[in-house]
């Protein structure tokens, strides 16, 4: 397989899983309309999305965080500060919501105390949480188009395809 | 093999999140009497003869829900349809998205061009 070939297959599948990503979380934080049963699944399976977005982007993650503190571009350093952030907002996110759980957790026979701290947490950090994917949204919002525009063949691949780790 | 051990090594950072809010949760209660978050961030049992008035709005003895009522405070406002809260979440993402993109198409284009 050509290596512009195998680049595309991996951008389109990153971005298909991002924007499943995306619609689970989008629906997450509608609970009123999902019901809460969906709500906290879907929350679980978001929180399982984010491993493998991670696990996707890994070499990323490793390349900036040795030359975070020495060469790394402004914008980089600013991406993975607030990729940071998403990630610590997301792990509360999901520990909140299992320490509340109505649902999920009863279903294993655990029933945790009513903790209004954690629903007061959990409401925060899904405030925050709408705020910081829409910021890690808008900065990658360029690679989002292009590699729809290519998946929709709006665009012919480039001969020197772009390195994901740049992304 | 590779793969357990980074998802490991993501987990391991979310305990640490978790090990930290856990214990800050705790500093926090420690310090507070009477009713509210009690250790864990959970909520200590009120005196007896308390009023129902105490719970937060939104949820019933016993976690079930109000009558069109949501989950806390970021569900929206009250008889507000459900699927408002989608639709607010998706045109907040998407302000960001286009401020953003403005701001970066502004700054591209009153950065001198490099040879």
């Amino acid at each position: 397989m050509k290596p512009e070939h195998r680049t595309y297959i991996r951008a389109r599948s990153n971005l298909l899983i991002d924007v499943a990503t995306f619609i689970a979380f989008l629906i997450a934080t509608a609970p009123r309309l999902s019901g809460i049963g969906i709500h906290e699944w879907l929350g679980i399976a978001f929180a399982a999305a984010i491993i493998v977005h991670l696990l996707l982007h890994w070499q990323w993650i490793v390349a900036l965080s040795k030359t975070m503190l020495r060469k790394a571009r402004a914008s980089s350093r600013l991406g993975y500060l607030l990729n940071l952030a998403l990630f610590i907002d997301v792990t509360l996110l999901t520990f909140t919501g299992l320490m509340i759980s109505e649902v999920a957790l009863p279903l294993f026979g655990l029933r945790l105390p009513r903790g209004f701290l954690w629903r007061g947490l959990h409401s925060t950090t899904s405030n925050i949480a709408v705020l910081l994917i829409g910021l890690h949204l808008a900065l990658h919002w360029q690679w989002v188009l292009k590699t729809t525009a290519r998946i929709f063949g709006l665009v012919r691949p480039t001969a020197k395809p772009r390195q994901e780790v740049s992304q | 093999m590779k793969i357990i051990a980074r998802v490991l090594i993501i987990l391991s950072a979310a305990l640490l999140v978790v090990g930290a809010t856990m214990a800050f949760a705790s500093s926090a209660s420690s310090g507070s009497g009477g009713i509210g978050p009690g250790r864990d961030g959970f909520e200590r049992r009120p005196p007896a003869g308390a009023a129902e008035g105490s719970r937060p709005p939104g949820f019933l003895p016993g976690g079930a829900f109000g009558r069109g009522e949501g989950r806390g405070d970021h569900e929206g406002g009250r008889g507000m349809p459900a699927a408002f809260e989608l639709l607010k979440n998706l045109v907040i993402i998407a302000v960001i998205i286009a401020i953003s993109t403005l701001i970066s198409r502004l700054t591209d284009g009153l950065r001198p061009q490099r040879r």
